[in-house]
């Protein structure tokens, strides 16, 4: 039975790596978007990102420890299946690693840890939250349970802090998102009362308040190197959105209301990929997982500090997560308008997710480890959570993350798992190949900052971030940076964009057309330039198409125009 | 006491006002771009003037509060530009045939998002580029911002939008046939000098992080 609960336990993540011995790689979503290192720290490791029309570094640790390595392996020569494996392990399997470390260390019992691990990081929710690829803000759910096991394991060491403090400077990286920051401090600090009456069987309110206040210092302290410089950058970040934006924000969040309380009992609330969306929707899964839940609630101690405390920090978030959704939502509301700087909590459901997940896996971890087996073995229990966790695994394999889109009765599918396409490649290459001062303008002008990108005649497409226009050197202008800058819309249509003094304006050397760009939030329009004579062909790759601009300003000039009355300057 | 008060205020003072940046939102711009399209082919240059007053403001076109400058002078020169980015923090340009522009002030655009942090430095005769990488020009920085003997020149200069967006400095035109200029983000040096001193203060930090659970074994 052990050797069963641990082949299941570890399916879902022998799974997620499986479709990576053939030829495909991991690359999609908002967060994994290059195949090259160099580009990536050619744009963002410095104080002044040159994407798009440029903009200041406002948050410091956007480039973490795995960056740092994707980037020396590179330059070792290691292909790029190397790093998306490691890329891989870190974002997928360091959850689970680092929530088995903490369990462990709480219960010392191996195959229950292993099978609650397994539930806190292959959850419907958890692969969900994973799926964007975002190594830097989805690694807040390794580094909670992380930094705890630190704290719990170390807690009677004088080294505690230090460790503490060096292991939050190490994954500084997962701070990156300031609200996913905030979620994870107070899920950290909160566990400190509960981590107390653990050891001393008591709570005494002072040396939890000592506590806390250590704790939270420290944190500080090792993280002052980017807090301080992103406090100073306050006002740029800030700029970045305003309150009301983020207001409608949350509201937009509101799709999820319908059975929410439900889809968090299923832990689905938070799932945005066609795949994951009916990962739960079998009768077996369902039949094992409410069997379980019942039998939870029913056997649940609830006389015990303990489980009361872990009962409370669900509800509370939940009540976070449920954001300004009735019937509490009016205290959400006042908090979004009134409490300075709250409204960058504008997205309650993703980031209230973390604690909530978190402590619902600590409160199954206690009751499996302190109940008493005179009606059913906890084996059985243990293995009807690897049912519900693993089973979906299982059916999905390597369509694990996939979307299905309808454009004009062509169905396209999105996978996470792709083959690239040579000419994209060689594209890639030859913009990297030449030194390019001037800026690319990007055809056609999608309406969002993510695009669709066929790859293949089986109308395979990725989906994300460019990963054409990010694994080059080169600036590019893509529409949502005009946006963005607050110009208006019309001066980047059709005849608009190309209009010469445009180009100079904003330095435009180059554009590349690329024709396997789909139609997905929707175009500004189609511009064919073949012809125009403004424009040279330069290269051609399958259906990308690369045009230099003829009478292009380089990104430093000195007017040859029309400059305002110099004398007055004086 | 009050010396020590007065040390951190100045300390967080200094670092804040290095520090304030932002990045300038573009009002009205497709209103601005009719405007110049109509009049003009080729480059076009817009100052915005409402941070600074040495415009006269009966001259500017008025729009929403933003005020745009439009004038007449067209200059006419042959100058050769060569540029190179050295990092994105880190520009440099050289200009030669300078004898041939005959205006007082030399106008140098950057076509890069508007922030007053972006600064122009001159630098000497004999100062080679190819060797130049980030530890030698944060010591030549920092050498010329404390005045010590440094390849870089403090260089007078008003920078202003233009374009309605991007960064235009102008500089004393000297004469001098063949110049050469780096464009700086100098916030990014304030931040250096912010890590540093935490780099040199680390040991403290461990010290006193052990410290905190002295009483612990």
């Amino acid at each position: 039975m052990k050797i069963l609960l641990s082949i299941f336990s570890l399916l879902p993540a022998l799974i997620l790596f499986i479709p990576l011995l053939s030829n495909n790689i991991l690359l999609g979503g908002e967060g994994l978007f290059t195949i090259n290192y160099s580009a990536f720290f050619n744009k963002f490791f410095s104080f002044w990102f040159t994407d798009g029309f440029g903009h200041p570094n406002v948050l410091f640790n956007f480039i973490g420890v795995p960056h740092i390595i994707f980037l020396i392996l590179e330059k070792l020569n290691f292909s790029y299946k190397v790093i998306n494996s490691i890329y891989v392990f870190i974002l997928f399997l360091l959850p689970f690693i680092s929530f088995f470390l903490l369990s462990y260390q709480l219960t010392k019992k191996k195959i229950t840890s292993l099978v609650v691990s397994s539930l806190y990081c292959f959850n419907t929710l958890s692969i969900s939250y994973l799926a964007s690829l975002n190594i830097t803000n989805s690694s807040s759910l390794s580094t909670l349970p992380l930094l705890l096991f630190i704290y719990v394991k170390y807690y009677n060491s004088k080294y505690l802090y230090l460790l503490f403090g060096f292991f939050t400077l190490l994954f500084s990286y997962s701070f990156y998102n300031p609200p996913t920051f905030i979620a994870i401090f107070f899920s950290i600090i909160l566990f400190i009362p509960f981590n107390f009456y653990l050891i001393n069987k008591k709570m005494i309110f002072i040396d939890i308040f000592k506590d806390i206040t250590k704790l939270t210092f420290i944190i500080f302290l090792f993280n002052i190197w980017w807090i301080f410089p992103t406090i100073l950058s306050l006002n740029e970040a800030s700029a970045l959105m305003s309150s009301d934006f983020a207001i409608s924000w949350e509201a937009s969040t509101h799709k999820y209301k319908n059975q929410l309380l439900l889809n968090i009992l299923f832990l689905d609330h938070f799932k945005y990929l066609s795949s994951i969306s009916i990962f739960n929707n079998f009768l077996l899964i369902k039949f094992f997982y409410l069997f379980f839940l019942f039998f939870l609630i029913k056997n649940l101690n609830y006389k015990s500090i303990k489980f009361i405390y872990l009962i409370f920090m669900i509800l509370l978030s939940i009540f976070f997560m449920k954001g300004t959704m009735p019937p509490f939502g009016i205290i959400y509301d006042a908090l979004l308008k009134y409490i300075p700087f709250f409204w960058v909590m504008k997205s309650p459901i993703e980031k209230f997710s973390i604690p909530f997940i978190f402590y619902f896996s600590l409160l199954i971890l206690f009751f499996i480890n302190e109940r008493k087996e005179h009606i059913l073995n906890n084996k059985i229990l243990l293995l009807f959570i690897c049912i519900f966790i693993s089973l979906p695994y299982i059916i999905f394999k390597d369509n694990l993350f996939l979307n299905s889109f309808n454009q004009k009765d062509i169905t396209f599918n999105s996978k996470r798992y792709l083959s690239l396409n040579n000419s994209h490649i060689s594209m890639i290459d030859f913009i990297n190949s030449r030194e390019i001062n001037g800026r690319i303008l990007i055809l056609p002008q999608n309406l969002n900052y993510q695009s669709m990108i066929k790859l293949d005649e089986k109308n395979n497409v990725f989906t994300g971030l460019s990963f054409i226009s990010e694994s080059t050197n080169a600036t590019f202008l893509r529409l949502d940076h005009q946006i963005y800058k607050g110009f208006s819309k019309n001066v980047f249509e059709s005849d608009n964009i190309l209009d010469q003094t445009f180009f100079n304006m904003f330095a435009i050397e180059y554009v590349l057309v690329n024709m396997d760009t789909v139609n997905w939030f929707g175009f500004v329009d189609y511009i064919n330039l073949e012809g125009l004579n403004n424009f040279q062909e330069v290269y051609s790759a399958g259906n990308l198409t690369l045009f230099k601009v003829n009478k292009s300003n380089s990104r430093i000039s000195i007017p040859n125009g029309h400059v305002i009355n110099l004398n007055n300057v004086k | 006491m009050l010396l020590k008060n007065n040390f951190f205020y100045y300390l967080i003072i200094f670092f804040f006002n290095l520090n304030v940046s932002y990045a300038e939102y573009i009002k009205n711009f497709d209103k601005v771009y009719e405007i110049f399209k109509k009049d003009l082919t080729d480059d076009v240059l817009i100052l915005l003037n409402s941070k600074h007053k040495n415009f006269n403001e009966e001259q500017g076109i008025l729009i929403n509060n933003q005020l745009y400058k439009k004038g007449s002078d067209f200059i006419y020169h042959d100058l050769k530009i060569n540029e190179k980015k050295i990092f994105n923090t880190l520009y440099y340009l050289d200009v030669s045939n300078l004898n041939s522009f005959d205006h007082d002030y030399l106008p140098i655009n950057f076509s890069e998002s508007y922030n007053p942090h972006w600064s122009l430095i001159e630098l000497n005769d004999n100062f080679d580029i190819n060797n130049l990488n980030l530890i030698r020009h944060f010591i030549n920085y920092f050498k010329m911002k404390f005045r010590m003997n440094s390849e870089y020149i403090y260089l007078p200069n008003q920078s202003y939008i233009s374009n309605n967006f991007s960064n235009i400095f102008l500089i004393n035109n000297t004469g001098i046939n063949e110049r050469s200029f780096l464009i700086y983000y100098k916030k990014g040096f304030v931040i250096q000098i912010f890590w540093i001193c935490l780099i040199l203060l680390s040991p403290l930090i461990i010290y006193f992080s052990i410290y905190l659970n002295k009483t612990k074994k």
